[in-house]
């Protein structure tokens, strides 16, 4: 196996399959196609209904708005296990200004997302300012916001109000597909273009490529780093208001164990915990690919207890995939 | 004498580079033996190869006559082949012992590590070395020979047939490295083959029997050391004779930079000195002297505690480094691979990223122009590279030093500080360097070199400037001075291995701060 980057000239023909072969993405997609084409002929009358569908394009939407923060943690070589305890902080904020205190629910909206990026502000600065790892700086803020989440709302506020769960219940009249997964889908795109494309956003790259050397060749690495857990607070955030908004509930355990997913989800897609690598586009490939997964197990009746084995399994497979990558390099 | 190891048609392929073609080669019990070569010319894949961290291609290796298959690095421990490596190979929280003995400890029941056992042992064999290190130290305590001693005694710890040393004395002084020949001959006299990688010439001819030339991971020819003379095996090397002189001073412009009492504590005191527009000021010193510190510190990446930074006559209070770069400073930082390099990213990656915003057509990166750019670094520097996608991971020393110097020179700087220009690189790419740097200089480039190799030091700069214990020592024309004129004041201060152990921690602190 050959890394196109470090081979010869070739004809072109041969080299475009090269490329196709070693791309994760690719990889990935063929994944999903065949899971696509196996649960519809296995199981016709379930899966491949216009109904099943619209429910896992539903569920896997905050999903895909958290790996796209996650992506670009990873792409710098860290990453936040308190998302999932942001994202119910930040949903319960905006269920007590919109439900209890009767503000409007784009104000309420706001006031959420602003709860999440202060999450992500605390986050980065914990990692940056004081220099504890993420890993530990993170598990710490789990608990924390977790714990924030029950002392501000108990058992949670329900329901909201009206006009917050219509912009819940809102679909579009073509697919009859929910906001949620469109809204993951404009910022999947917005943050893909932007890590690909844009020299600002190209920075991580180099921080989780050699963190000294990008902060000697004049790459402000802290600060990087800091918008970097504000982005992925602020997404949690914006994931948070918009599943309460879609059971007009803020859930005081929402998002328990998401990380998990999340995470998964981004290595799956190609990122490396040694950072440096990864994609938008795989991060979301691999959100859809856990998704069918988890489809397919319901739809064949395994228990959901099986579920957690069986994401924790692909993590595990995801990440000897990158093991079996780096050693072909070394 | 009898052969010990033979080694014959080894080859080795790395993705896009064959880093050895049909290698042939026979070491004697008892015998030291030199790989000498370029960078890059396949000196450390064929000891890695003896030492069983990679597996050859094709080709066999055979020790006293049996040939081996394909081993790992533990079975050629255990067959009594062991290596050296530059960066080391011990573990810093452990003790000196338990380094010695990883993995083949001797146990008591039920398992418990016998550790009277392993600090005897360890004490005995680094006595045979004719040391004294106490086997209950941390190995992170110890000073570099400390160290490199314990290296070799945990060789010694099993039945040696074969040592490799990769550039044992790269971070030793004078005295410590004349100790380390002593160790290897003893050694060699109870007939260990010892196969001995470097680039220093006088090593050489000091010290081994018989030196084997690599170039482009070909097998050049073999020679007896008493045959032979410096230049010859230059050439061996190099393919062509290659001049290193002294080029005509060049007056020199307006001053670039002006530095006064510059502080950053511990490692630097008091530190003044000034370069000017096409000059080349080279800052000497021993290790530890603080050089490399008062550098970052000038470039923003350390915190500056007193003292002031004019460039082009306008204070420079750098904070980070981007500031510094503003003002048209660059640093080639010492330790590529660690500082100045991403190794897992292309060389077009590596040599836009201080210009990646220029390179940007409006909002969005262009591939395009980094890769004009890149295409115009190689053939100005003969970087040798497939493409300029190539993971730069891959290229030879000099020429990822190539790459490293190309990114700075990318953003067109006033001032460029290069900080031990040709560490671990060859002969021939040293020279190219070299040219490189006067050409520089001739631009009207400021340039403020730091070396720890005089015969450098003397051929580069128009200056020199020297620093022991973080201050200012002393300065001396380029033009006329001599070795013993620098150590004179390198060591005017006194460096005792103890102090120097302290600094040392100090560097580490400064380095995660």
């Amino acid at each position: 196996m050959t890394d196109t980057r470090i081979s010869a000239p070739i004809n072109p023909g041969l080299r475009l399959l090269q490329t196709l072969a070693n791309s994760r993405e690719l990889t990935l997609a063929v994944l999903v196609g065949a899971l696509v084409v196996v649960m519809t002929v296995v199981y016709p009358q379930n899966f491949p209904t216009a109904s099943n569908l619209r429910a896992v394009f539903l569920n896997l939407a905050p999903v895909g708005i958290l790996v796209c923060g996650m992506m670009l943690l990873m792409i710098a070589g860290t990453f936040d296990l308190s998302c999932g305890s942001t994202l119910a902080l930040a949903g319960v904020w905006a269920g007590v200004a919109i439900g209890w205190w009767g503000w409007d629910p784009v104000t309420g909206s706001l006031i959420g997302i602003a709860v999440g990026a202060l999450c992500g502000l605390v986050n980065g600065l914990i990692v940056t300012a004081i220099g504890i790892n993420a890993l530990i700086a993170t598990l710490g803020t789990m608990a924390i916001y977790r714990g924030l989440t029950y002392v501000t709302a108990g058992t949670g506020v329900t329901p909201i109000s009206d006009p917050f769960a219509n912009f819940g219940r809102l679909v579009d009249p073509v697919f009859g597909l929910a906001a949620l997964f469109w809204i993951m889908l404009v910022i999947a795109l917005v943050m893909g273009f932007l890590t690909s494309q844009t020299p600002w956003f190209r920075q991580y790259y180099f921080i989780g490529g050699n963190a000294r050397a990008a902060k000697l060749s004049g790459i402000r690495v802290d600060r990087l780093t800091l918008i970097g857990f504000i982005l992925m607070g602020m997404l949690a955030g914006i994931a948070g208001v918009l599943y309460a908004a879609r059971l007009n509930s803020a859930v005081v355990n929402a998002g328990v164990g998401i990380e998990l997913k999340v995470i998964t989800a981004t290595v799956l897609g190609g990122a490396s915990l040694k950072g440096g690598e990864g994609r938008i586009l795989g991060g979301i490939l691999g959100v859809i690919f856990i998704a069918l997964v988890e489809n397919a197990m319901i739809i064949n009746r395994v228990g959901v207890f099986w579920q957690g084995i069986v994401i924790g399994l692909v993590l595990l497979l995801a990440v000897s995939l990158d093991r079996f990558k780096g050693n072909q390099r070394a | 004498m009898d052969a010990r190891l033979t080694m014959s048609g080894v080859t080795k392929h790395f993705p896009g580079v064959r880093a050895l073609d049909q290698v042939s080669l026979t070491i004697a019990a008892g015998e030291i033996h030199a790989l000498l070569g370029e960078n890059g010319a396949g000196k450390s894949t064929l000891a890695k190869i003896i030492a069983g961290v990679h597996p050859a291609d094709a080709g066999s290796v055979a020790l006293d006559g049996k040939v081996l298959g394909a081993i790992d690095e533990r079975d050629a421990a255990d067959l009594g082949i062991a290596i050296v490596h530059q960066e080391g190979s011990l573990v810093g929280q452990l003790s000196v012992a338990e380094n010695v003995f990883a993995g083949h400890a001797p146990t008591r029941w039920p398992g418990r590590i016998d550790r009277a056992a392993i600090n005897a042992r360890t004490a005995e064999l680094i006595g045979r070395l004719g040391v004294a290190i106490d086997p209950r130290r941390r190995v992170a305590d110890l000073a570099p020979a400390e160290a490199q001693v314990v290296e070799i005694a945990k060789a010694l710890s099993r039945d040696l047939r074969v040592l490799v040393l990769d550039e044992p004395t790269a971070a030793l002084t004078l005295a410590e490295a004349n100790r380390l020949f002593d160790i290897v001959r003893g050694l060699a006299a109870g007939g260990v083959a010892v196969i001995y990688v470097t680039h220093r010439l006088a090593e050489i001819f000091a010290l081994c029997h018989r030196v084997t030339v690599l170039k482009d991971g070909q097998f050049v020819g073999t020679r007896d050391v008493a045959g032979t003379t410096t230049d010859r095996l230059i050439q061996m090397m190099v393919g062509r004779d290659v001049q290193i002189d002294r080029a005509a001073a060049h007056p020199p412009g307006a001053v670039v930079l002006q530095a006064s009492g510059v502080a950053s504590l511990p490692m630097v005191r008091d530190m003044s000195l000034t370069v000017r527009a096409g000059e080349i000021v080279c800052l000497a010193g021993l290790i530890g002297a603080g050089r490399t510190e008062f550098c970052e510190t000038v470039f923003g990446a350390r915190r500056r505690s007193a003292g002031t930074v004019l460039i082009g006559g306008t204070a420079l209070d750098a904070r980070e480094p981007g500031q510094a770069m503003r003002a048209g400073i660059g640093m080639v930082p010492e330790d590529r691979k660690q500082a100045g390099l991403f190794l897992d990213m292309s060389v077009q990656d590596n040599i836009g990223v201080t210009v990646a915003h220029d390179l940007a057509r409006g909002l969005l990166a262009s591939d395009a122009r980094a890769a004009a750019l890149a295409l115009r670094f190689i053939a100005e520097l003969k970087i040798a590279t497939p493409s300029p996608r190539q993971v730069v991971g891959n290229l030879s020393g000099g020429n990822q030093q190539k790459v490293l110097i190309a990114k700075w020179l990318a953003m067109k700087p006033r001032l460029l500080i290069v900080d031990e220009p040709t560490r671990g690189v060859d002969v021939g790419a040293r020279a190219e360097i070299y040219r490189l740097l006067r050409n520089l200089a001739a631009d009207g480039v400021a340039l403020l070199v730091v070396s720890s190799d005089l015969p450098e030091v003397l051929t580069l700069a128009d200056r020199i400037v020297v620093m022991a214990d973080g201050r200012l020592a002393g300065e001396l024309a380029g033009d006329g001075a001599s070795e013993a004129d620098i150590l004179r004041l390198a060591t005017r201060a006194t460096t005792s291995l103890d102090t120097r152990r302290l600094d040392r921690g100090a560097m580490k602190r400064g380095a995660t701060a």
